[in-house]
């Protein structure tokens, strides 16, 4: 009789701990994992704000958001401007000001110090928060908030990525800042590293006759391409003046009309080349449709006398043009497109 | 019970022999090295052209970015201490104009050194450790590889008008140093030295750098480069 006693005490706290298990397991747990950014070698470390660190649960979470209409009331998504098959751009945009905009890549934002063409952005975790605006996203927010409490999904996934529980306890601003967070985490994940040109830097593969021909072109004098689009990220992560403009007028005055600073009428961020030959149209307003225009622009049509030109355009050598023969400037382009990388492209991590 | 006693009292007194010992008066101090930039005397205002040269036009300053190596101090008995390896400095980053030392012996010392640029261990690709700034120094591959000792660009203006001005420097040849004296004491205190670089000095002694005879670009020039390295020796002074 004992002995049963016990069999039937062991089966009753079996009972109890399968029980205790299955709630467990229906209860979210607040313990985010710290996301491990792979820094490809000869990158600088980036640098992640303390405010808002790396999460696996962060960045998976803002991927979603990424490519979720939930964030809109018109049905677009981040991925509406940011195509991957772009280097996550688009083609063109026209500003409510009536301004063409070229919208800039998604790739290695983990390493810029500011955002947008005139840097009227220095924080990539503030970038997305005017995308909720009239302009992009017309969000409603009492009904975004409503959304994403009944949604079978995010719940959870907010209180695993921000220990959150409940949205609606979320001031609206605080609401678009946890939302803008994790898209910034996602966005930092993004890195390119992995192109033609990279393998050939690490010797696992050879360029063409041409590829090698404008790699010495833009990595010389003779292109002087190097001095604001240095390996590794092809940018300097400065502002200058490319002699675009004469006189820089309207949204061609650049960095000027975020700082007010004379010195900085036509200068802009100057952008990273990986992946440029998917991110046409190129410059600050996509004046050039093809990668040979632009070559032709660096090679005969800057303005020197733009005021503020960076003295580095008008070197000598550049002061009456590159004077490239033709087959160097395709030399030039073949070289350029060395930088496109596919798999960052078809990268799942980054894909819906 | 009385061996316990003893063990105890052992105990006790090597414990405060250690802590004595821990106490006594160190015999290392610190210096911080802090730069400033002037043109004759003149402070420097960014982005505005009016910094008069020997050769008759004037200059902005827009943009500087240089490298000093191998950084010791030298002891009054001629010993000369290493405090730094190298330090990436920016006119425009003011972090990187103030740099300190380790700790260092005490006592009574005759002057700086450094090398103006990179020294040859560490001019080589990735010879440095891949930050922002110092990816933006590199001296591509195809040049011969490593970095660019320095990048100082502006503007100037003479009586046919107004253009822009490089002065790079870079290539182990043409690395110089230089040596300042002046007697100062470490003691307990950190110690601070100001150094200044006059920017005209570049541009003088013991030649007139002209842009108009010897290029507004040193980029290429190996001439025009060996004259910014004979010029650049005594560019800086103490404050």
């Amino acid at each position: 009789m004992k002995k049963l006693f016990v069999i039937a005490g062991l089966f009753l706290l079996m009972a109890f701990l399968s029980c205790k298990k299955e709630i467990v397991e229906e209860v979210a747990i607040y313990k985010p994992t710290p996301f491990s950014l792979q820094v490809p070698l000869h990158f600088p470390i980036p640098s992640v704000p303390p405010e808002n660190p790396m999460t696996v649960e962060g960045v998976v979470l803002g991927k979603k958001f990424y490519y979720d209409p939930i964030l809109s009331s018109n049905g677009l998504t981040c991925s509406s401007c940011h195509l991957a098959n772009k280097s996550f751009s688009k083609p063109m945009f026209i500003s409510a000001s009536g301004d063409s905009i070229s919208i800039p890549p998604h790739v290695n934002l983990a390493w810029n110090p500011d955002y947008n063409w005139n840097g009227s952005e220095p924080k990539l975790d503030r970038l997305c928060i005017a995308d909720f605006g009239p302009e992009f996203f017309d969000t409603d927010m009492n009904q975004l908030v409503q959304d994403l409490k009944t949604h079978p999904e995010y719940p959870q996934m907010i209180y695993k990525a921000f220990g959150i529980s409940n949205v609606e306890d979320l001031s609206h601003d605080d609401l678009k800042q946890t939302i803008v967070y994790s898209i910034s985490q996602f966005m930092r994940s993004m890195v390119s590293a992995n192109s033609k040109f990279d393998k050939y830097f690490d010797h696992q593969v050879g360029f063409t006759t041409s590829e090698q021909s404008g790699y010495i072109i833009f990595m010389t004098e003779k292109g002087d391409c190097f001095h604001c689009h240095g390996n590794p990220l092809f940018t300097s992560n400065d502002f200058r003046n490319n002699g675009l403009e004469c006189l820089p007028q309207g949204q061609d005055l650049g960095r000027y009309l975020i700082s007010g600073n004379i010195n900085d009428k036509g200068k802009f961020s100057v952008p990273t080349l990986r992946n440029i030959e998917l991110t046409a149209p190129y410059m600050h307003d996509g004046r050039y449709q093809t990668l040979e225009e632009v070559v032709e622009f660096y090679n005969s049509g800057v303005c020197i006398s733009s005021p503020g030109i960076d003295p580095i355009m008008t070197k000598p050598a550049k002061l009456y043009g590159l004077n490239l023969w033709p087959w160097e400037k395709e030399d030039l382009v073949n070289f350029l497109k060395t930088l496109t990388d596919t798999s960052f492209i078809n990268n799942p991590d980054y894909r819906p | 019970m009385k061996q316990l006693l003893i063990i105890f009292i052992w105990l006790t007194l090597m414990i405060s022999c250690k802590k004595e010992s821990i106490t006594e008066p160190s015999s290392t101090g610190t210096i911080n090295l802090s730069i400033g930039y002037e043109a004759d005397g003149n402070s420097i205002q960014l982005d505005s052209i009016m910094y008069p040269l020997d050769s008759g036009c004037r200059i902005s300053i827009e943009t500087l970015h240089y490298y000093l190596s191998e950084i010791k101090l030298i002891r009054s008995d001629g010993l000369e201490v290493l405090i730094k390896n190298f330090q990436y400095v920016s006119i425009r980053k003011p972090e990187t104009n103030v740099f300190s030392s380790g700790l260092i012996l005490q006592g009574e010392y005759k002057g700086v050194k450094f090398n103006f640029g990179l020294d040859s261990l560490h001019n080589i690709p990735d010879g440095l450790p891949n930050s922002t700034e110092n990816n933006n120094m590199i001296w591509p591959v195809p040049m011969g590889g490593g970095y660019h000792f320095m990048k100082f660009e502006g503007h100037f203006t003479d009586s046919s008008g107004t253009f822009g001005y490089a002065m790079h420097l870079g290539k182990n040849e043409n690395l110089f140093t230089i040596q300042l004296d002046t007697n100062f004491v470490i003691g307990d205190n950190a110690l601070n030295i100001p150094l200044v670089m006059n920017l005209n000095e570049w541009f003088r002694n013991p030649f007139i750098y002209d842009f108009n005879i010897d290029g507004n670009y040193s980029m290429g020039s190996s001439a025009a480069m060996a004259k910014l390295k004979a010029n650049g020796v005594d560019i800086f002074h103490f404050q």
